[in-house]
């Protein structure tokens, strides 16, 4: 918001002197007398139109702050032009004070129906007319700062999408790649607020070895989404400990326990599944346990511990074997959040199965957290 | 949320109240600020965080109470935190906080 102050002699708020008004009126002797009353405002653009099409040329290009209308013009009146620009969203929050010699109750209404902000009627003292357009004009530009801040944070925010969906892998992607250490992948990437905390990958180690990182970043958001890239930098810096997830959730611990000055935490799962064996080492930390189902029934893997950046972290890696019909589900904590049973159960439960497992997880109803959600199934099953 | 300060001898009694999220981010630095300042001067030896009132945390708030714990520890202190209601006990059993810091239920 500006900062700038009132001139004090005139009482008029300094930023008028960056207001646009346009008046629409086709007589030159009413436009010549409402340019007074703007003038004495301090107001630092006018435009005159002496009819709605010019009117609207003036408006479609330069979106000024307020319009003032007159009804009554050759060629499109004031309720036509009003109809267009109030069909344009683009134009959202412009504010159109009329002054119209129409006295009736109901023309009044009908220019309000119409998309008028305020009506005055004609003849209107000149001191009302110029108080009605201080209150509009202020409250115009302050619908203008407000515009002008969430297109600001709009750009901001698909910046930072364009960043992190540079490094997350598609879901497309990730079977492929998947696919070609003979598992099936799928996954659903849902952050909170367009973007968020979480971040997966995975990483081709070896002919026989591939690597999954899924990280939740503290915070939510902008700066949810930051705290992710920040990880990302390290989690690129020490993949080559990911032969041991317990080793590389511990360095990447370290790490950010040093880079963060306890502002930066995160919980994380890492795992290495081996083609050749079907074996999977994996480690975890300040996030819910992935989940194993097997012939109905749900087997947790643990990863209690304490949050990345703490720099207490003591993760060890596990070992368990990927058997043909296996489902092994990694999620952020924000599926625990979004589902009414315990995570076990809630799989339990599920009646889909493979590759449609991942979206009939994934709960339907908005999120009040970041969720990512995998699920890993060896290709060489039965059945899905 | 909301936390009030009670002194009882050495120790700091801290009542925290309400969600804890990244939403209250402010009142997190808060916490951490005034908690520490008092440990830094020796005003206490011994910080309790009571938990009864807290009804929602997430991983944004463990980071804070880490920062604090960290810092408390540093100093010698003592550290606890007492009643937290059951959601919030899980998340404390699902970081191993017991690990670092006494948990009373």
């Amino acid at each position: 918001m500006s900062s700038e102050k009132t001139n004090v002699s005139t009482g008029v708020p300094a930023e008028f002197r960056r207001a646009h008004v346009v008046i629409v009126d086709d007589d030159a002797t009413n436009r010549l007398l409402l340019r007074e009353v703007c003038e004495k405002l301090e107001i630092g653009i006018i435009d005159e139109a002496d009819d709605g099409d010019v009117a609207l040329d003036l408006i479609t290009r330069f979106r000024p702050d307020l319009i003032l209308l007159d009804i009554r013009m050759p060629r499109m009146d004031g309720l036509e032009l009003m109809r267009r620009v109030r069909a344009n969203p683009m134009f959202d929050g412009l504010s159109i004070l009329v002054q119209t010699s129409l006295q009736g109750e109901d023309d009044r209404v009908r220019c309000f129906n119409f998309g008028a902000t305020d009506v005055v009627s004609r003849p209107f003292h000149l001191s009302e007319l110029k108080a009605r357009i201080r209150a509009h004009l202020r409250s115009a530009i302050a619908a203008r700062v407000l515009f002008d801040y969430r297109n600001r944070i709009k750009a901001h925010v698909e910046i930072t999408h364009a960043f992190l969906n540079a490094i997350l892998p598609s879901a497309e992607r990730a079977a492929e790649i998947a696919g070609k250490y003979g598992l099936r992948c799928s996954s659903v990437y849902r952050p909170h607020d367009e973007i968020g905390g979480d971040l997966w990958t995975l990483r081709e180690l070896d002919a026989d070895n591939l690597a999954f990182v899924l990280l939740d970043a503290s915070a939510h958001g902008l700066a949810g989404a930051i705290n992710a890239l920040r990880v990302d930098c390290l989690v690129q810096e020490y993949h080559d400990h990911l032969a041991d997830p317990g080793m590389f959730l511990r360095k990447l611990d370290a790490a950010m326990a040093k880079i963060s000055f306890g502002q930066l935490f995160a919980g994380a799962v890492a795992l290495n599944y081996n083609r050749s064996g079907g074996v999977v080492r994996f480690a975890g930390t300040n996030i819910p346990a992935p989940l194993l189902r097997r012939d109905g029934a749900v087997i947790e893997l643990k990863t209690r511990g304490l949050p990345l950046g703490s720099g207490m972290v003591e993760a060890a890696t596990g070992t368990v074997m990927l058997m043909p019909a296996d489902e092994l589900v990694l999620f952020s904590d924000g599926w625990l959040e979004a589902i009414a049973n315990e995570p076990a159960e809630a799989l339990r439960r599920c009646p889909a199965t493979g590759v449609e497992l991942a979206a009939a997880l994934t709960p339907e109803a908005p999120l009040i957290d970041d969720l990512t959600l995998i699920v890993l199934q060896r290709g060489d099953c039965h059945g899905v | 949320m909301a936390f009030k300060f009670r002194r009882e001898g050495n120790e700091l009694a801290v009542y925290v109240s309400g969600a804890l999220t990244f939403h209250q981010h402010a009142e997190g630095e808060q916490l951490v600020y005034q908690i520490t300042t008092l440990v830094d001067q020796g005003e206490v030896n011994s910080v309790r965080l009571n938990f009864a009132e807290v009804t929602r945390m997430d991983s944004h708030w463990l980071g804070v109470l880490i920062r604090v714990l960290r810092r408390v520890r540093e100093k010698n202190a003592g550290f606890v935190i007492e009643k937290p209601a059951v959601n919030i006990k899980k998340l404390f059993e699902m970081v191993e906080l017991n690990r670092i810091a006494e948990i009373r239920t």
